[in-house]
């Protein structure tokens, strides 16, 4: 039988071909996505190894839980007493301390150098085996007022030995002059972040740092990591520790990690969907030519195979498509990864590995993926030959009137339904593994859809095509017909476009929802006339010195900073804010439920948002245990309870002196501003002026122009979502191809008949695309209606993060309808050209 | 070596014009050694208003010549004429549109579409061509054809019978200039046959239709004015008021 199966395969080549491709397609994305995030993790590996290069110990004070935000290490510094007592030890061949922080370059031009990565600040080392950076150009900072930056910045930014660079800092705006360029190792540049070095006296000026942030240690010759460390134990102080450079590349390892895993799933989950998409256009193409080869099938019947041997021959064939398909798609992935890498590139962020890590485990996983979902794919079609009788063999194969059988509704019924329950668990009972059931509850959810629409597939089609039958005459109608008459595969072809259209409208409705509600939420919290800063994530860390230099100007009658940091309760990390309790008030709105915002002044208090405090069952006056990375965990007294907009006014709120207290460096995170009374926006905007001049790095924004960057920001996530969905409605596309294909090859006769009696071949063209138009808005109407139902349903689950409108971009779905016809059109193209140019006479001849 | 037969007068006296005509057509297909004349210069007319029907051993570029002379195929060398129309000079469209205006079909098999109801596909030329026929004379030929109660019928709840007299009123209700007929009754059983023939018969004598039927049953030749009989893709014979004995004498004769 293999030898008939590979036969029946060299058959149907075109279609085949788009048949692999979108397997192809799938498995190269899966595959891709491993390469990429395993090449980020070798890079980061690497780069860990170039930063932690000569270090055999580091010295720091300690920290209950390391946070994940920010550019400090929010550890207390270490003493200079330490670091002689440490460079005193005789297993000690060197020591330095090392203050590190933000530092913003301004360019040429006057503008803030911000690339989507660290700016990063250090104090260039002097010992020789712990200096990580490389001169490229000059030499090292050896005076306060000298600078060294990264070569990779200064080329990019064309600055030279000599010239004067404009820095901002904690400590606000100055210049230094640049004396010197490095790199680290081989790299000019580490991943798009801009670096510079001064002597150790000015990093710790301009970082704020009383003494260092870590002591870098080196070995004495002969000294192991163990004995290194148990000698400097011996000395150290008890709040501080020593930890060697395994470990340290570990920490530094795990926290990339989860930041590369996160990316890695997101990935992942659209190579899903793509697959998803790619397993019906397979059913459905195995279907379709399991049906046109009954009667071959039939014959293999007729002179004794079993049924079992005829599944098990078309099994055979997908079983060789799926394992060249897949061979091909892995090959792909390292294209696809590749493509990535350079778009990286493109952007910035220079990784310092240069060649894709491939691992058995990509292929090994891509590979079964592949072949899993094709044979899965396959299974149903492969059921339906083996059920072929042989007496089909002798008659003529009837091709119309398929029905939709019982069988079918039900189990499309209770898939729906099973879909359903797991994402209404998901969604609102808050389950473990939450997202694991909404992802299968959306699948299980899809696929019933896709079973029971045959139902409707006959009715819609001719309800989407009576527009075409109304204004196209005969080419309307037939296509109109032709759409309606095999509702099976008509539903699976659009079944398969729908799945993307789904995805693509859920999440348009859900970012105009968010949008919407947020922008509410935006005119509910926020009275301030100037947001500065605040759209950037992570923000950008401003100087506290703005907030009083924007409230010294006459046109200003307040402004106040909102710091923000990490703590952890009950051992959850948690975003707390630190806030002026004289002046918050006048920009956010909040409402006190209990307590109030007087005693937040008081060293050791917070007030807490209104749900957080009933969720743990905090009342005004009580104690409650907060951890911070610095200090530790300290009794915090909760002096108010509000009620707010979260995403404006945060769930926890420390006021300065609680926050500053426990918390390393002082940056804030947003700064917002009132004008004076009788200042219109404009003549405030206007007087911002200098001030937008002096701190290049940040954005100053009216309200306004605040709520517009925000929707810009969320347009350009939907838009990446989008993006990353077009290879689903491209792989849905060429199921749309294929089928029509198919069904041109079936109505030879039909299309014969109709070129002898006068239509010509524009009017099949015509026909074979309006038959494609009227598939493609089926998918399109089934998918914007699964999304409204997936967006209702998320964000009235939502209503808890800020999310409580639901909102449907009527614009954005009508530009969906339009894109699905128009890619149904494009789809068309090849099958009615084929349908065209059919000779009459093929057509119309019998033996 | 065309020899005529004369032995009985034409039934019916065609008008005088030609409603599609044959020069010195010669099909060829394939090349080299494998090459077949289908046609080896067949030269023929068509008056108006007669029906002809074409028949001849399997082989004998019977088929290719009606659809040669039906604007479906083309020709190697010579020419093909619809009325005063030289079909060769055209090219696919003014082709098309030709078949669409002035030509009817009835084919062995496969005449419908089967997702129209009868009545669309009576109309099935004029619709493609945005036009609507004459509704008296479409009323006329439904009435002949016996089909006035099976319009809303698609073509899977009808007979055979019943297919091929949807397909020849498609033919006639565009009234066309010539209507070709490719073994109209090949699958019918005989009694629906003969009835497809009489109809058809009837189109000539009572509504002027000019008919060129290719056969190979004697029976239906019967029906026609006239028999012209083609052997290795020449014409060579002709028999006016054909009667079915006559003709299959004729046929095994020019086997033997």
């Amino acid at each position: 039988m293999f030898k008939a199966a590979f036969k029946g395969l060299s058959g149907h080549k075109g279609r085949l071909i788009r048949t692999a491709l979108s397997i192809v397609a799938g498995v190269a994305f899966v595959a891709g996505t491993f390469i990429l995030t395993d090449t980020l993790r070798s890079s980061f590996d690497d780069l860990f190894g170039i930063l932690n290069e000569g270090i055999d110990a580091q010295v720091r004070t300690e920290a209950p839980f390391t946070s994940e935000q920010g550019f400090t290490s929010g550890r207390d510094p270490v003493t200079a007493e330490l670091l002689a007592e440490i460079q005193a030890l005789p297993e000690v061949a060197a020591a330095e301390g090392s203050v590190y922080g933000w530092a913003v370059i301004v360019d040429k031009d006057g503008d803030a150098i911000q690339p989507q990565a660290p700016t990063l600040g250090f104090s260039y080392g002097e010992a020789e085996e712990l200096n990580i950076a490389d001169l490229r150009t000059g030499r090292a900072p050896q005076t306060l007022e000298e600078i060294t930056m990264d070569a990779g910045t200064a080329t990019d930014n064309g600055f030279v030995v000599g010239d004067l660079v404009t820095v901002i800092t904690e400590t606000g705006t100055e210049q230094f002059t640049l004396v010197g360029t490095f790199g680290f190792d081989e790299v000019d540049n580490l991943l798009g972040s801009t670096n510079v070095a001064w002597v150790t006296a000015t990093a710790q000026r301009v970082m704020k740092v009383d003494g260092f942030v870590e002591i870098n240690v080196a070995a004495a010759d002969g000294v192991d990591a163990d004995a290194l460390l148990a000698a400097i134990d011996r000395i150290l102080p008890s709040n501080v520790e020593a930890i060697g450079q395994d470990a340290l590349v570990q920490e530094q390892t795990d926290l990339t990690d989860s930041a590369i895993n996160i990316f890695n799933t997101a990935l992942l989950v659209f190579a899903a969907v793509s697959l998803f998409v790619g397993a019906f256009t397979i059913a459905n193409t195995f279907s379709i030519i399991v049906a046109q080869r009954t009667r071959e099938m039939a014959l293999y019947r007729a002179v004794g195979a079993t049924g079992g041997q005829v599944q098990r021959m078309v099994l055979m064939e997908t079983l060789i498509i799926a394992v060249i398909a897949s061979a091909i798609g892995v090959a792909a992935g390292a294209l696809v990864a590749m493509g990535l890498k350079g778009a990286f590139a493109a952007l910035g962020l220079e990784l310092p590995a240069a060649g894709l890590v491939f691992k058995p485990r990509t292929v090994i996983v891509a590979m079964t993926v592949g072949i899993v979902v094709t044979t899965l794919a396959a299974i149903s079609p492969a059921i339906t030959a083996s059920r072929v009788p042989p007496v089909a063999a002798m008659r003529d194969v009837s091709r119309d009137g398929e029905k939709v059988s019982l069988r079918r509704l039900l189990s499309g019924g209770s898939v729906v339904l099973i879909g359903l329950a797991l994402l209404i668990n998901g969604l609102y009972f808050d389950p473990p593994f939450e997202l694991a059931f909404v992802g299968a509850g959306a699948l299980a959810f899809f696929l019933g859809v896709a079973l029971l629409s045959p139902l409707i597939a006959g009715r819609m089609a001719r309800i989407i095509g009576f527009p075409a039958r109304r204004m196209f005459g005969m080419t309307g109608k037939l296509a109109r017909e032709n759409a309606g008459r095999r509702p099976v595969r008509t539903a699976a072809t659009a079944g398969a476009l729908m799945i993307g259209i789904g995805l693509v409208s859920f999440f348009m409705i859900f970012n105009e929802s968010l949008k919407v509600s947020f922008l509410g939420a935006i005119d509910n919290a926020l009275s301030a006339d100037v947001v500065v800063g605040g759209t950037t994530d992570p923000p950008v860390p401003i100087s506290p010195q703005l907030a009083v230099d924007l409230e010294s100007l006459p046109e200003v009658a307040l402004a106040t900073g909102v710091r923000g940091g990490e703590v952890r309760i009950d051992g959850t990390t948690r975003a707390v804010n630190g806030v002026d309790p004289t002046r918050i008030m006048s920009v956010t709105n909040v409402e006190f439920t209990s307590g109030g915002i007087d005693r937040l002044a008081d060293q050791g208090t917070m007030i807490v948002r209104a749900d957080r405090a009933e969720e743990k069952g905090w009342a005004v006056g009580d104690i409650v245990s907060v951890e911070f990375t610095r200090t530790g965990a300290q009794a915090i007294e909760v002096v108010g309870i509000y009620e707010g907009e979260e995403a404006f006014v945060g769930n926890y709120n420390l006021g300065y002196a609680t926050f500053d207290a426990n918390f390393t460096g002082t940056a804030d995170g947003v700064v917002f501003a009132d004008f004076a009374e009788g200042i219109t926006p404009e003549q405030g905007m206007a007087a911002l002026e200098p001030l937008v001049a002096a701190y290049p790095n940040v954005d100053f924004q009216s309200q306004a122009d605040y709520k517009v960057s925000f929707e810009e920001s969320l347009d350009q996530a939907l838009l990446f979502l989008t993006v990353m969905l077009v290879l689903a409605l491209l792989i849905a596309l060429m199921g749309i191809t294929n089928t029509l294909a198919l069904s041109v090859f079936e109505r030879t006769r039909e299309i014969g008949l109709l070129r002898a009696v006068g239509m010509t071949r524009r009017q099949i063209r015509r026909m074979i695309r309006y038959e494609a138009l009227i598939v493609a808005v089926f998918g399109a109407v089934m998918g914007v209606g699964i999304g409204l139902f997936f967006g209702f349903l998320v964000v009235q689950a939502s209503a808890g993060i800020g999310i409580d409108q639901f909102a449907v971009p009527l614009g954005q779905v009508v530009v969906v309808f339009f894109v699905a016809g128009l890619a149904g059109i494009l789809a068309a193209t090849t099958p009615a050209r084929k349908a065209a140019k059919m000779n009459v006479l093929d057509a119309i001849a019998y033996e | 070596m065309t020899q005529t037969v004369h032995d009985q007068p034409s039934a019916t006296q065609p008008s005088g014009a030609i409603a599609a005509r044959a020069i010195g057509a010669v099909k060829v297909y394939g090349e080299g050694a494998a090459t077949v004349r289908a046609l080896d210069g067949v030269s023929l007319q068509f008056p108006e208003g007669e029906f002809t029907a074409i028949m001849g051993p399997s082989g004998s570029g019977k088929s290719t010549l009606l659809h040669c002379l039906a604007g479906l195929d083309e020709l190697t060398e010579g020419r093909t004429f619809i009325g005063e129309v030289d079909l060769t000079t055209l090219k696919d469209k003014e082709l098309t549109l030709l078949r669409r205006e002035k030509i009817g079909f009835i084919f062995q098999a496969f005449n419908l579409i089967p997702t129209l109801n009868a009545n669309e596909n009576i109309t099935l030329p004029q619709a493609i061509a945005g036009t609507k026929p004459d509704s008296e004379w479409y009323e006329q030929v439904i009435e002949t054809l016996g089909l006035a109660d099976r319009l809303r019928h698609r073509p899977s709840e009808l007979s055979g019978g019943q297919q091929q007299r949807v397909a020849a009123a498609r033919a006639l209700v565009a009234r066309p200039e010539i209507v070709f007929a490719d073994e109209p009754s090949g699958n019918l059983d005989s009694k629906s046959g003969s009835e497809l023939l009489g109809f058809m018969r009837m189109a000539v004598t009572d509504l002027k239709q000019t008919i060129v039927m290719v056969t190979h049953n004697p029976l239906d030749a019967a029906y026609a004015d006239r028999v012209v009989f083609l052997a290795d893709g020449r014409a060579v014979d002709e028999m006016h008021g054909p009667t079915a004995e006559r003709v299959l004498d004729h046929l095994k004769k020019m086997e033997g």
